[in-house]
Parts: C-alpha cells; sequence; structure tokens
C-alpha cells in the first residue's frame, strides 16, 4: 500500500454553519496524496480549494468527514502541533502572516518557537533566506517589501520550519514572471528532496509541472489525472471551463486545422513534434 | 488618437523621506496616457509600479522632482481639488480586501456613490448595474457578508465599488491576480466594453504578459523607479532577451515562437497571442 501523507475522506465543510446563510464549500472530498507527491489544486473561484488546503493543517475542521495526517485525525486537538509542524501553509495574501520586525525575524519565528538550538536555528534561517532570494533584505522590515519580495519571505518562513508538505494557496498569484520562476524552480528542488508540495494554482502552466492535477467545481472533485491525461481531456476542459497550457492550447489549434500531432503537453514537445512534422513534409 | 489625459514627468519619490527607513520608489518614471487607451504598466517586483499608480489619481502627489497631469491638472498645484480629481479617476488596489469598508456587499458598492449624495434610488440601480458588470449576480450578492467571500469574489466587490461611481479613468493594480482563467477573461471583457462603450480609459499594472498581450495598446516597463522601455505590446513584449534583462519574462505564446525559429522552424513575424502563433505555425507549414 502506498504512504499516504494526507488522506481524506468524505469532507464537507460549511461556512456559517447554524447561522442564516450557511455556505457549503465542500461537498464530499475524497482525496489521497502519497508522500513525495506534487500536487496541483485547480478549479474556479469559490470551488473550495482555500478551504480544502486549510482544512489538510487542521486550520478548519471538517464539518462532515475526516482529515488525517500522517495518520493523525485533524479533529484531535492534541495532534496539531504535530500536523501544523509536518503541514506549512503558504497564503494568498502573506501581510496577514507577518509578526516580525525584520525578515531575518520573520524567518526565525517558526523554527525559534520549535526550541532549537541557535547555531542549528541560524543554519536554518540562512539556508530559507538564500533559497528565497533574501539574503541582502534580512534586515529589512516586511511591510516595507514589495508584493514579489513579501511572496518568497512568507515562503521562507514556512521552509526554516521544515515542514514534510508544503501547501502554496496561490502563493507564485503576486510574483513577478522571474520571479515566479524563481519560486517554481525552487519548488522542483524541494520535490526532488522529496517534500510533499500541494499547490493551489489557476496558471495552467503551473499545473503542468505537477505530478497530479486535481480540479474541483462547486465543492466536488470534478475531474483528476497526470497532467498529460488531465489536459488530454479536451470535452472535460470545456465542460469545466478550464484553460490550458500556452503548448497544449496551441497544438489543440493546429489539430483543428487538420496537422496530426501527438500528445503534447510541454513547450518542448512541441517544438520537436512541429519540427519533425515540417522534416517530414521537406522530405516528400 | 485621443488627448494625452495622463502624463509624468520626471517622477522622484522617496517613502520616508528624512528618516533611517526611506526607500527610493520611483527615480526618474515617464507615462503617457491618452483618452480611450488601455495602457499596461509592468515591471519586476519593487520597480515602483503601485507607487506610480497612487500618483495618476493624486493619492501621492510630487514632493521632489517631477510632475504629474491628470485631466489637464497639475497635481502639485495647491489649486487643483484632488478630492474632485478622484472622483473621475478610480484606483482599485492590489490587496482588495483592503478596500472593502462595509459589512455587507451592498453597502460597500453604495459606499462610494453615496458619498456623492446621489438619491436612493440611482444608489441602487448604480451598485445593482457595477455587481451585474463584474459578473455578480446582484439579487444573490447584495446581502453577503464581505467577510464570506472568497478571495476571487472579493476582488469582484472591490472593482464593482469603484465602478459605481463612474469613473472617467481606471486604474486597476493587478486586478486579475488571483482570479480563475474564466473570471480574468470575464474582466478583460469588462475592461474592454469600459473603453468600446464609454470610452473609459484604463491603466493596468499587471505581471502577466499574456494578459498585457491580450489586452494593451501601450506598455510602460518600469525598473528601479525609472522608465525603461515603452512602446506597443508588439514591439515590447517580442523581446525576450530585453525582457529579462529588465526583470520580465515574455509571454510564453512568445517563447514557443522563439524555441520554434531557433530549432530552425520556418516562423514569419512575431507572433504575440496564442491564435496568431497557430496561424504563423500553419503558414510556416504551408511554405
Amino acid at each position: 500500500m502506498a504512504d499516504f501523507l494526507i488522506r481524506v475522506e468524505g469532507l464537507r465543510y460549511v461556512y456559517g454553519a447554524g447561522s442564516e446563510a450557511p455556505v457549503e464549500a465542500l461537498k464530499g472530498v475524497d482525496l489521497a496524496v502519497p508522500r513525495g507527491e506534487w500536487l496541483a489544486l485547480i478549479g474556479h473561484n469559490g470551488s473550495g480549494k482555500s478551504t480544502l488546503a486549510k482544512c489538510l493543517n487542521a486550520l478548519l475542521l471538517p464539518t462532515a468527514g475526516e482529515v488525517w495526517v500522517k495518520g493523525l485525525n485533524t479533529r484531535e486537538r492534541a495532534h496539531w502541533l504535530t500536523i501544523r509542524q509536518t503541514v506549512g501553509i503558504v497564503f494568498q495574501n502573506p501581510d496577514n502572516q507577518f509578526v516580525a520586525s525584520t525578515v531575518e525575524e520573520e524567518v526565525a519565528f517558526g523554527p525559534e518557537n520549535l526550541g532549537l538550538p541557535p547555531a542549528v536555528l541560524r543554519e536554518r534561517v540562512d539556508e530559507a533566506l538564500e533559497i528565497s532570494g533574501l539574503t541582502a533584505l534580512r534586515q529589512a522590515n516586511p511591510h516595507s517589501l514589495s508584493a514579489g519580495q513579501k511572496g518568497r519571505l512568507a515562503i521562507a518562513s514556512i521552509l526554516a520550519m521544515r515542514p514534510e508538505c508544503l501547501i502554496l494557496d496561490e502563493a507564485t498569484a503576486f510574483l513577478d514572471p522571474l520571479a515566479r520562476e524563481a519560486v517554481l524552480e525552487l519548488l522542483g528542488r524541494l520535490h526532488q528532496q522529496g517534500m510533499t508540495l500541494i499547490m493551489v494554482t489557476h496558471h495552467m502552466g503551473e499545473a503542468a509541472l505537477a505530478d497530479r492535477i486535481v480540479a474541483l467545481a462547486e465543492g466536488r472533485i470534478a475531474l483528476e489525472g497526470d497532467p498529460r491525461a488531465f489536459f488530454a481531456d479536451e470535452a472535460a476542459l470545456r465542460r469545466l471551463n478550464l484553460s490550458a497550457p500556452a503548448a497544449v492550447a496551441v497544438a489543440a489549434g493546429l489539430r483543428e486545422r487538420g496537422v496530426a500531432l501527438p500528445p503534447i503537453l510541454t513547450e518542448r514537445e512541441l517544438v520537436e513534434a512541429l519540427v519533425n512534422v515540417k522534416e517530414r513534409l521537406w522530405a516528400r | 488618437m485621443g488627448e494625452v489625459i495622463l502624463s509624468v514627468r520626471n517622477l522622484h519619490h522617496t517613502y520616508l523621506q528624512g528618516t533611517p527607513l526611506a526607500r527610493e520608489a520611483l527615480r526618474g518614471a515617464h507615462l503617457t496616457v491618452r483618452r480611450g487607451e488601455i495602457a499596461a504598466l509592468v515591471g519586476e517586483s519593487g520597480a515602483g509600479k503601485s507607487t506610480l499608480l497612487r500618483f495618476l489619481n493624486g493619492l501621492l502627489t510630487p514632493t521632489e522632482r517631477g510632475c504629474v497631469t491628470i485631466l489637464g491638472q497639475d497635481t502639485a498645484d495647491p489649486r487643483t481639488d484632488l478630492s474632485a480629481l478622484r472622483r473621475r479617476v478610480g484606483l482599485v488596489f492590489q490587496e482588495a480586501h483592503q478596500q472593502l469598508l462595509e459589512r455587507f456587499v451592498g453597502d460597500d458598492v453604495a459606499y462610494g456613490p453615496r458619498q456623492l449624495g446621489l438619491a436612493r434610488e440611482e444608489v441602487r440601480s448604480r451598485v445593482y448595474e457595477a455587481l451585474r458588470a463584474v459578473g455578480l449576480d446582484p439579487d444573490l450578492f447584495v446581502d453577503r457578508h464581505t467577510f464570506s467571500l472568497s478571495g476571487g469574489e472579493m476582488r469582484r466587490v472591490a472593482l464593482a465599488g469603484v465602478l459605481a461611481m463612474r469613473p472617467e479613468v481606471l486604474l486597476l493594480d493587478e486586478a486579475t491576480t488571483g482570479l480563475d482563467p474564466q473570471g480574468r477573461q470575464e474582466v478583460h471583457r469588462l475592461l474592454r466594453a469600459l473603453r468600446e462603450e464609454q470610452g473609459v480609459t484604463i491603466v493596468l499594472v499587471s505581471n502577466d504578459m499574456e494578459e498585457v498581450a491580450a489586452l494593451a495598446d501601450t506598455v510602460t516597463v518600469l525598473k528601479e523607479g525609472q522608465t525603461v522601455l515603452e512602446g506597443a505590446p508588439s514591439q515590447v513584449l517580442t523581446q525576450p532577451e530585453r525582457l529579462r534583462a529588465l526583470g520580465l519574462a515574455e509571454p510564453p505564446t512568445v517563447r514557443l515562437a522563439w524555441a520554434l525559429k531557433k530549432a530552425g522552424f520556418p516562423l514569419a513575424g512575431e507572433p504575440m497571442r496564442s491564435e496568431e502563433l497557430v496561424e504563423a505555425i500553419w503558414q510556416g507549414m504551408k511554405g
């Protein structure tokens, strides 16, 4: 049996349960995340992605159903500390999570509370600043940073906790293109080192980097699969009103004009396929 | 071509000037926007985009070097009525949740029109119209608590609140960030309609080069507080090496086109949008 870091069964979540206008954000979600998987969670605004993410580290508790992290049920208060150390979340609005007056202290805040020895703490902070490209800004005030820098700081402060699973809730949304590439490269490295990644995103090019894509619609899982299978299901993508990464979209446009192409996911695959097609045409 | 309605010349700005926390945000920014245009403002994080946007509705005024003219009025001139200008130039902030002031969506969108002293019925019709424009069903949303909204819904409500003021100029600081692709398309359609039907001038800050390619008439690139490149998207976004040197990246379509050319595929022109690239590849195959 696969080693699942996270398991979700029949998860329902209702905001304002018992109030006049309850909103059912999750209507029965089953999901198992193997250790080391890179999972992309996509779906329209209000489809329940962020709610699901918050249920995965006990920030929200199920209205019905169960969530286990490393076999620990999130309903048990005694497990919360372990669960939150295991699963770290980087949010969309990093301002909400800054507590310190310098970048360095901000990154140190989490690991400091774990009671680590000073040398280990120093090493973790330095490493987290380095990989997130913030070393030069270590003395700056977090609130004086630009949006992109804040995004990277939010990731750095979670990384310093060395979680087993990192959840990014649209954490790249405010980054400029190069900062986004840097963060994605960082995620690639963390993935290679065996970290479990769950990335909530609207960016289909980003989702294509994952091992598996799960699309939520109206609080339920509407489509899932590895990126190749996922983006190949054009009918389902249309039905769910989801877009495709650039290379997939261009390939689809060419197929509509009758060009025979193999399955395409990445830009490199499209370039190779087209060069092949052209060479065959020239050979005639 | 319309007359110039926003003009920024050699603008400098330092936050917390004269304190140890002083930070130079703008050091020689230029911008020209003509009536009815959609102008994009791009640049790496920290380049000064959001700061420049705050000058365009008089939230900030030049205190050092530089000159800002909005709708023909110099914002540094003490005779200029800045609050009157702000009613004509609406700004949607990057952090939409910070723009929501009221408990209920309907009250929030009504906030501006009420400040204008409009009659109840007029306020109500503006609220309904603005919510519909941003793709939210007014009957479902007017009584929703603002804190129960998702991130994308908050952005739409913030935008609706500004639209309800019927501004001549709309300033958007990453207004589609965090919206799903469908929502983004809807906002694009809305912005084009505002421009076509009401002649609204739009300045948008964006990190999404596909969005800029799809929407903008002009692009201004900022780096370290200075304007370093200006032109039509077809000129600016098709220079991947130049863009990367400026801390930006080309749209995926342009990257694909370059990779194809490098691999020896005959591709004419500088396709920038997906449909254009499909067409160029098709032509290349036939040729």
